[in-house]
């Protein structure tokens, strides 16, 4: 490479007007031993860019993903077997559950009648009287029911007395 | 200690969020409303029946009486639908674990009996009446048996009209 050509190239690269095969040429020249001295101050930037030149590798693909997988840690299943995780899940979900049962029946006990309920009678001689009276009712119409329930039993009774005669 | 302290925290939320019996949810629905009527006679008010002085004749009653810890009574006379609400009551309260016990046709009258057993105990005694305006709900609670409701039908007679002339004597 010429001298004159060295630095036409130069003023391309500085303007950045210059081709990849251009810069490629400048850097080959900067590589070598001998350069002028008015290019000297260049020099070192194009031998930088020497270095980040890419160059074949001597080792193949397989063994530098191998080095690679060594040092970046693997993402898989964020760490943890799948028997692991469903464990931890069903763990978490019986303490769930027993506390829930357990909130429950200590709720009961710890507040027992809850609600602030007002009693309709102040006086507990009504109060019986009023229970005597819904107790009666009650009475009443269980009794009803039972006697519907007897008569029902009562017309079975003479349905099967009736067939029997039949036969 | 943050565990046991979250701990701590479900447990109380619990009795925040825990659901009130259905009852007393189907009472908050019409407690208040325009012709509806609520008695409540509470086991502080049964604790102070256990302390009048008892009748002899009357000990099956009072019995009785020492098992219950609380009534209520929800009624209404004038109900545009009756049969409507007698149903949903039906409906709640069979959703809620109580079993029929018996039901009684009296004419247009429909009466429902229905229990809430744990085990051998019954806990809640409910008696429901539909007719065609009217509507009640009764319920007792306390530590029923079956033996007990039996008890309930044979023990009151006429014998009780007496009584209850003679108590409301006294004041």
């Amino acid at each position: 490479m010429e001298y004159s050509e060295i630095k036409i190239l130069l003023e391309k690269y500085w303007n950045c007007n210059s081709t990849l095969e251009e810069e490629q040429i400048l850097r080959d020249f900067f590589d070598r031993e001998t350069i002028p001295d008015d290019l000297l101050p260049y020099a070192s930037l194009f031998r930088f860019y020497k270095t980040l030149e890419v160059r074949e590798s001597s080792l193949s693909l397989d063994t530098l993903q191998k080095i690679g997988k060594g040092m970046r840690p693997d993402p898989g299943h964020g760490n943890l077997p799948v028997w692991k995780i469903i464990y931890r899940a069903a763990a978490i979900l019986l303490i769930g559950i027993s506390v829930f049962m357990t909130g429950k029946y200590i709720h009961h006990s710890i507040l027992p009648g809850k609600k602030m309920v007002k009693d309709t009678y102040s006086d507990p001689h009504k109060a019986l009287a009023e229970t005597r009276g819904l107790l009666m009712m009650i009475s009443t119409e269980l009794n009803k029911g039972e006697a519907q329930a007897s008569r029902i039993s009562e017309f079975h009774k003479a349905e099967s007395i009736l067939k029997n005669e039949k036969n | 200690m943050k565990l046991f302290a979250t701990f701590i925290l479900v447990i109380a939320a619990q009795a925040v969020f825990a659901q009130e019996d259905v009852v007393t949810r189907f009472f908050n629905q019409y407690e208040g409303k325009d012709h509806f009527t609520t008695i409540y006679i509470t086991s502080k008010m049964f604790s102070m029946i256990a302390q009048i002085p008892e009748d002899e004749n009357e000990s099956d009653f009072m019995n009785l009486v020492r098992r219950l810890n609380g009534i209520r009574v929800l009624s209404s006379d004038s109900i545009t639908d009756a049969s409507a609400m007698y149903n949903k009551a039906i409906g709640m309260l069979d959703k809620n674990g109580f079993d029929d016990l018996m039901i009684v046709r009296d004419g247009t009258e429909n009466i429902k009996f229905m229990v809430l057993e744990k085990g051998e105990v019954i806990s809640d005694f409910v008696m429901l009446i539909g007719d065609i305006n009217r509507f009640t709900l009764i319920s007792l609670t306390g530590d029923l048996r079956l033996k007990d409701i039996s008890k309930i039908s044979k023990t009151m007679d006429i014998k009780g009209f007496d009584k209850l002339d003679k108590v409301q004597d006294k004041h």
